[in-house]
């Protein structure tokens, strides 16, 4: 019993790493083919249209919850040591460095990595891929080296955005127990933001995306068994990617660390 | 310059397994130009990772696969992308791309080998392409609105836009009624007949073999097991033979 366990342990982990390798070589497959022509700028413009334009809602709406929840919650806690001043400097700090990238990221990874493994997976059991291919193009290009560079562009954005609704709602929060006005509020935001607050944020996001689109597109692109491949590759596209978000989180928490940037 | 006896495709030798599993054992093909190759073989046979060998989607474990003379396994990526542009391949379930429109897939292959023509000229290879399948009017709709046969149709309007040499079909009548698989079938060999297409057809239908081929290929145990014109075949006492002429009309 021992032994068949041991053996079954085995293969997984030589499966995982199996996997693992294939990985790194879609990686390096769209690292070598992104950046020759012929660029695919139509269905990269498209790409970027539904996976930012189309994500914003979503992003928005959850990013106003997510301020005004922090905002709301956080205050009791600080009303016990006559801190409720300092509500919006740590709402703001919160949302720009952690936050905002981690949640957008997981809704995002939700969003679209779960949307492009179905829809490559299921161009892949349907034939379209090979159709691609026997026709001479390069399916890879336009399906994956678009949607995963429009990901990795639209996430800091849509970061960026999230993060300025998260404040404006902290805004609110802060207002249904208090009267602070516009600029008071956003002065104090600002005094405790540095640009550099922004930066390891807007990377760690691109990261963050890169991963979302790379896990995605391997998982679909490489779906088999019908129908319930297609299930598994943006099942597991979401799983994998969202275990990644966390994965360059800590490392990027330890890099900024290291720099003296968490101060 | 047409030549009747040249080569267009030729297979010798090839070998292909899955694991344990042997698919294709020395199989062996010379397609001539203008000539319609039509292999039967029972569900599972190997018909359908013969033509994928052809056109590279699966790689032979042994054997050459010559295509207008040049072997096929030397080719790298960009080199065989070229040369696919001679090579129609029409699918079983017609793979067209589900997010663009009609317009769009028969575009799709234009676009990114033929960077030189302009828009109009584009329209007007598009407009005749739908032409000669009869679907002019489908042209902005989507593929999920139209028909099986229709799709097939759109199938092999795509195919044949590039204006291939060679041509693969894979089941091309699988899943229609008869009377739109006669249909496809007609259609198929008027325009091989306009473009002086060469093609391998993959069916099991001897009906279709007989509507379409000049020489038949049984396809049994992974070699090519019996070949001849419908008529010899018929003749033949070979019960694995006889078998596919049981249901042909």
């Amino acid at each position: 019993m021992l032994n068949i366990d041991g053996m079954k342990l085995t293969k997984e982990i030589s499966d995982f790493l199996d996997e693992a390798g294939q990985v790194v070589a879609f990686t390096l497959r769209f690292l070598k083919e992104g950046f020759k022509p012929r660029y695919e700028w139509h269905e990269f413009l498209r790409q970027s249209y539904i996976n930012g334009y189309k994500s914003l809602p979503l992003v928005g709406i959850t990013a106003f919850i997510m301020g005004l929840v922090l905002t709301v919650q956080s205050r009791p806690t600080l009303a016990e040591f006559g801190a409720t001043s300092w509500l919006p400097a740590m709402v703001a700090i919160s949302i720009v460095r952690e936050i905002g990238p981690v949640i957008t990221a997981l809704i995002c990874a939700g969003k679209i990595g779960s949307s492009i493994g179905a829809e490559l997976g299921s161009m892949r059991v349907t034939e379209q891929i090979d159709a691609m291919e026997v026709s001479g193009t390069n399916p890879f290009k336009y399906l994956v080296v678009t949607r995963v560079l429009s990901i990795s562009l639209m996430l800091p954005v849509l970061v960026l955005l999230g993060d300025f609704i998260a404040i404006y709602a902290c805004y609110i929060g802060v207002n249904l127990k208090d009267v602070v006005s516009w600029d008071l509020f956003f002065n104090k935001v600002f005094r405790s933001l540095r640009f550099s607050d922004f930066i390891p944020s807007i990377i760690k996001s691109v990261f963050f995306g890169f991963a979302i689109g790379i896990v995605g597109c391997f998982k679909g692109y490489n779906s088999q068994k019908g129908t319930e491949g297609v299930g598994h590759a943006a099942n597991s596209a979401v799983v994998v990617s969202s275990l990644i978000v966390f994965v360059i989180d800590l490392i990027a928490v330890q890099i900024t660390d290291m720099l003296g940037l968490n101060v | 310059m047409t030549n009747e006896n040249q080569v267009v495709l030729k297979i010798e030798g090839l070998h292909k397994s899955f694991g344990s599993k042997h698919i294709l054992i020395d199989f062996n093909l010379e397609l001539k130009k203008g000539e319609n190759i039509v292999v039967i073989g029972k569900s599972g046979s190997g018909k359908s990772v013969l033509i994928k060998c052809v056109v590279g989607l699966l790689k032979p474990d042994k054997g050459n696969i010559r295509i207008f003379d040049i072997n096929m396994q030397k080719l790298n990526q960009e080199e065989m992308d070229r040369l696919r542009v001679k090579i129609g391949f029409l699918f079983q379930n017609s793979a067209l791309y589900d997010s663009m429109t009609v317009r769009e897939n028969l575009l799709f292959p234009m676009r990114r080998h033929w960077m030189g023509i302009s828009r109009e000229e584009e329209e007007q290879l598009v407009d005749e392409a739908l032409e000669n399948v009869g679907l002019l009017h489908t042209k902005e709709m989507m593929p999920a609105e139209l028909s099986g046969g229709m799709r097939k149709r759109v199938a092999i309007a795509r195919t044949l836009i590039m204006k291939p040499e060679l041509v693969l079909y894979d089941e091309p009548t699988t899943g229609l009624d008869p009377i739109t698989g006669r249909e496809i079938v007609q259609l198929m060999l008027d325009l091989q007949k306009k473009y002086h297409i060469s093609s391998i057809m993959i069916s099991h239908d001897m009906t279709v073999a007989k509507l379409t081929a000049n020489k038949i290929i049984v396809l049994y145990d992974g070699t090519n097991y019996a070949t001849g014109t419908y008529e010899e075949l018929k003749k033949s006492n070979d019960k694995n033979v006889q078998q596919f002429f049981e249901f042909a009309t």
